[in-house]
């Protein structure tokens, strides 16, 4: 164990850092927002030229190796500078999935496009029954004469609005097993209903409507498909939850000089006491934000898959938990410009918001965690 | 960063479990789990058996007695011991004054001090606040005056950990009046038992004692029980107080212990027919506490294994451990209480403290008596080792230069 960044990983960090606070600036995202952007093909292009798509994908997938830590470091950077592209929904999440099918054609071929940024991939998994459970789903795939008619509603696709290809979930509809499908995004009978996220983040419902696929696009099915899907998650989950510590710590740096300028009653709002504690509480819910992303990170290293999950959804209910906390903290110490659209701090703040929907929200992973914590003690 | 499984800590680990079911008597770890403080007999006796082993001063260098090793695995004998419910051994000595003496002292003073405190002969406990000194430590004004070869000690001290257990006093004096607040102060070593010292405890809201009142009244400390320099004592004192919240400010291991008892004893005790730790709300609340445990143990780990690292609090990092771990430790020693229900109300008397009362019969389960102990005791771990408010103040000041 070492639980220092090595020197690879700080070049990493320090590359995102950079590259980050250079592309997204304030003004430059604004902008972006005004126009209705939420992806720009361009900038998701660079992105994958830095090589960050195929890192956590194993070589022999076509990948760089490396794992979710390095992914962790670059989710940080990212949403430290309030990226909009969505690295951990639609280049580490589909990629982990893509990652895991090593026997199907068309996801290595999708692997490599993801990877070299050609293509853009969405997840469409969730629905409104589902709350975090990639069971949970109506959605139905049909057998026809040569594959598959798909028909029901994912909501909060992330990326959905721009897919050049979608994973899709569906139960069978004469089995009720799980099927994972690889869809053409432009593939007649999906349409798009929704607009953007909170935070101006891409994300919306895809309806599909007797969508067809072939028999070669299953790419998984049954418990395969769920263990496929459940270990991508819980990935994925880890890299949202460094995107929270990311947006902590965003908050907290344009808090504190903020406060140490603004000036009422004659001094600066920095001398008073029930400020600086507040600031205090909010950098150590940045450590241990940080820290319970490290126990998250151990735990895919080393636990066996139910303990894996459980030990990932205590991470992210934790996370999200003290990261709506800090980061609304910095609203409240911007005052009412912390309300504003003007200001950054509050981008951070509906950043946590959409995290805490991302991937199943706290109630579903505290109680995940609770219930393998209680299954691990000894009857009494 | 990686977390591959490191082999070396997991062959120490066994090691000390190994040694703890050997060499732990069986009482003794009852009474450690119990909840009440550990008294001076426990304390003493423990240390002797570590003592034996060499393991008696886990982070002393080796020419002082220490086993030479890493933080890690210093971190992890800490835990075993406190999961195997071992005494806490006198932290005065272990932990405060004895690395003052063998990095401050003279050879003397390690030659006469140190084998003590190594082998569990000595209990030593800390003169630092004073009735009009608290928080603000520097506005001490416990005087010492140099006659010939002794310094005349004149004052008062109060909460004094473990008073009425010690041999000898570590306490902080003011020899110079007229310099400014740090730099006045020496680092004095004192015999209790000098004449013109008295020990006067305190009644504790849970009915022990374990904090004191120390009376000075022109006690004669010789020359050669100076730390270092004379007014220089201020500098000691940052060294020890670092230590103090680094090391043990977080009290992740007891964290874990608490966790562990809880879970054991919600397991027994039953709301209806189901063991209370089947009910929702009860394991769920107790879920939260464990992750944030989990984060607070991993941010020692970090602390550990890497010194004040940026991205992990910088130099603010103990008093964010020390203000979290403590908050931490109060929410759990509540739950304890909470899950004996009826008997969490119960007053029952400090054995550790009084020994004579060991086998006394009592009301309730077996686990009840201790509990409400530990909590009120919390209670004094958000005031100690600088209040969790000044902790703040500090992080403040460190992180933002507020």
């Amino acid at each position: 164990m070492e639980l220092q960044l090595s020197d690879e990983q700080k070049l990493i960090l320090e590359s995102a850092e950079r590259f980050a606070s250079e592309k997204y600036t304030f003004a430059d995202r604004r902008s972006r927002v005004t126009r209705g952007e939420t992806f720009n093909r361009d900038t998701w292009r660079q992105l994958a030229d830095l090589g960050w798509f195929g890192i956590g994908v194993p070589e022999e997938a076509g990948g760089f190796g490396a794992s979710t830590i390095e992914n962790t470091l670059i989710a940080e950077a990212l949403a430290k500078a309030q990226a909009l592209e969505p690295y951990t929904m639609c280049a580490v999440l589909p990629a982990r999935i893509l990652a895991a099918c090593p026997e199907v054609e068309c996801a290595q071929a999708a692997l490599a496009a993801l990877i070299a940024g050609e293509q853009v991939f969405a997840l469409a998994y969730s629905e409104t029954i589902s709350r975090g459970d990639p069971a949970a789903i109506t959605t139905r795939a049909s057998k026809t004469a040569d594959g598959w008619a798909i028909s029901g509603r994912k909501t909060l696709v992330v990326g959905g609005d721009v897919a050049d290809q979608v994973l899709v979930t569906a139960l069978d509809a004469e089995t009720s097993a799980l099927h994972l499908f690889l869809v053409d995004g432009s593939a007649k009978g999906i349409s798009r209903e929704g607009d953007k996220l909170v935070d101006w983040t891409s994300g919306l419902d895809l309806v599909f409507d007797g969508v067809q696929v072939t028999e070669g696009e299953r790419l998984a099915s049954g418990d395969d498909a769920l263990a496929i899907i459940r270990a991508a998650l819980d990935d994925a989950a880890v890299v949202l939850c460094a995107e929270a510590v990311g947006a902590i710590e965003g908050a907290i740096e344009v808090t504190a000089p903020y406060i140490k300028e603004r000036h009422q009653y004659g001094v600066s709002l920095s001398s008073f006491q029930v400020l600086q504690h507040r600031m205090a509480d909010m950098a150590m819910e940045l450590v241990l934000a940080r820290s319970a992303v490290m126990c998250a990170l151990h735990a895919l290293s080393n636990a066996e898959p139910v303990e894996r999950s459980a030990r990932v959804a205590g991470c992210k209910a934790y996370v999200t938990r003290i990261g709506k906390w800090a980061t609304s903290q910095g609203i409240q110490l911007h005052g009412g410009y912390g309300i504003t659209e003007e200001y950054s701090v509050g981008q951070y703040y509906k950043r946590l918001l959409v995290i805490d929907a991302l991937l199943g929200r706290q109630d579903f992973q505290l109680g995940r965690y609770t219930e393998w914590m209680t299954a691990q003690l000894p009857a009494a | 960063m990686n977390f591959e499984p490191d082999y070396v800590d997991t062959q120490f680990r066994e090691e000390v479990r190994a040694f703890l079911k050997a060499k732990l008597p069986a009482e003794m770890a009852a009474r450690g789990r119990s909840g009440f403080l550990t008294g001076r007999d426990d304390a003493l006796a423990w240390q002797k058996i570590l003592a034996e082993k060499g393991w008696s001063v886990p982070h002393w260098p080796a020419e002082f007695g220490g086993p030479s090793w890493t933080a890690r695995q210093r971190y992890i004998f800490d835990e075993e011991c406190y999961l195997a419910g071992a005494p806490v051994t006198n932290i005065g000595g272990v932990g405060l004054v004895g690395p003052v003496i063998f990095t401050f002292g003279t050879a003397e003073q390690k030659a006469r001090f140190l084998p003590g405190i190594r082998n569990g002969d000595t209990f030593w406990v800390q003169g630092f606040s004073e009735p009009g000194a608290g928080s603000d430590l520097a506005s001490l004004r416990t005087s010492a005056v140099r006659d010939g070869d002794h310094y005349v000690v004149n004052g008062q001290k109060i909460w004094t950990s473990f008073g009425i257990f010690g041999d000898w006093n570590f306490l902080l004096v003011r020899t110079d009046p007229d310099a400014k607040k740090q730099a006045g102060i020496s680092f004095l070593l004192l015999d209790i038992k000098s004449p013109g010292v008295t020990v006067r405890p305190l009644d504790s809201l849970e009915g022990s004692h374990h904090l004191a009142e120390v009376f000075y009244d022109n006690v004669r400390v010789p020359v050669e029980n100076l730390v270092g320099e004379e007014n220089k004592g201020w500098s000691y004192t940052k060294f020890l107080l670092f230590n103090e919240r680094a090391f043990y400010g977080a009290e992740a291991p007891a964290l874990k212990r608490y966790l562990q008892k809880i879970k054991h004893i919600a397991s027994i005790e039953r709301a209806g027919s189901e063991p209370l730790i089947k009910r929702p709300t009860f394991a769920a609340r107790l879920a939260e506490m464990e992750i944030e445990v989990a984060a607070i143990d991993m941010t020692v780990s970090r602390v550990i294994a890497h010194g004040l690292d940026p991205r992990n609090g910088g130099d603010a990092v103990g008093s964010i451990l020390k203000a979290r771990g403590t908050e931490l430790a109060q929410r759990l020693t509540d739950m304890l209480v909470e899950i004996v229900g009826d008997y969490g109300a119960y007053h029952y008397p400090d054995t550790n403290e009084e020994p004579d009362l060991r086998n006394d019969p009592f009301t309730g389960p077996d686990y009840a008596p201790g509990l409400m102990a530990e909590l009120v005791y919390r209670r004094a771990a958000s005031i100690y080792g600088g209040a969790n408010e000044v902790q703040r103040n500090i992080v403040a000041k460190t992180l933002f230069g507020f």
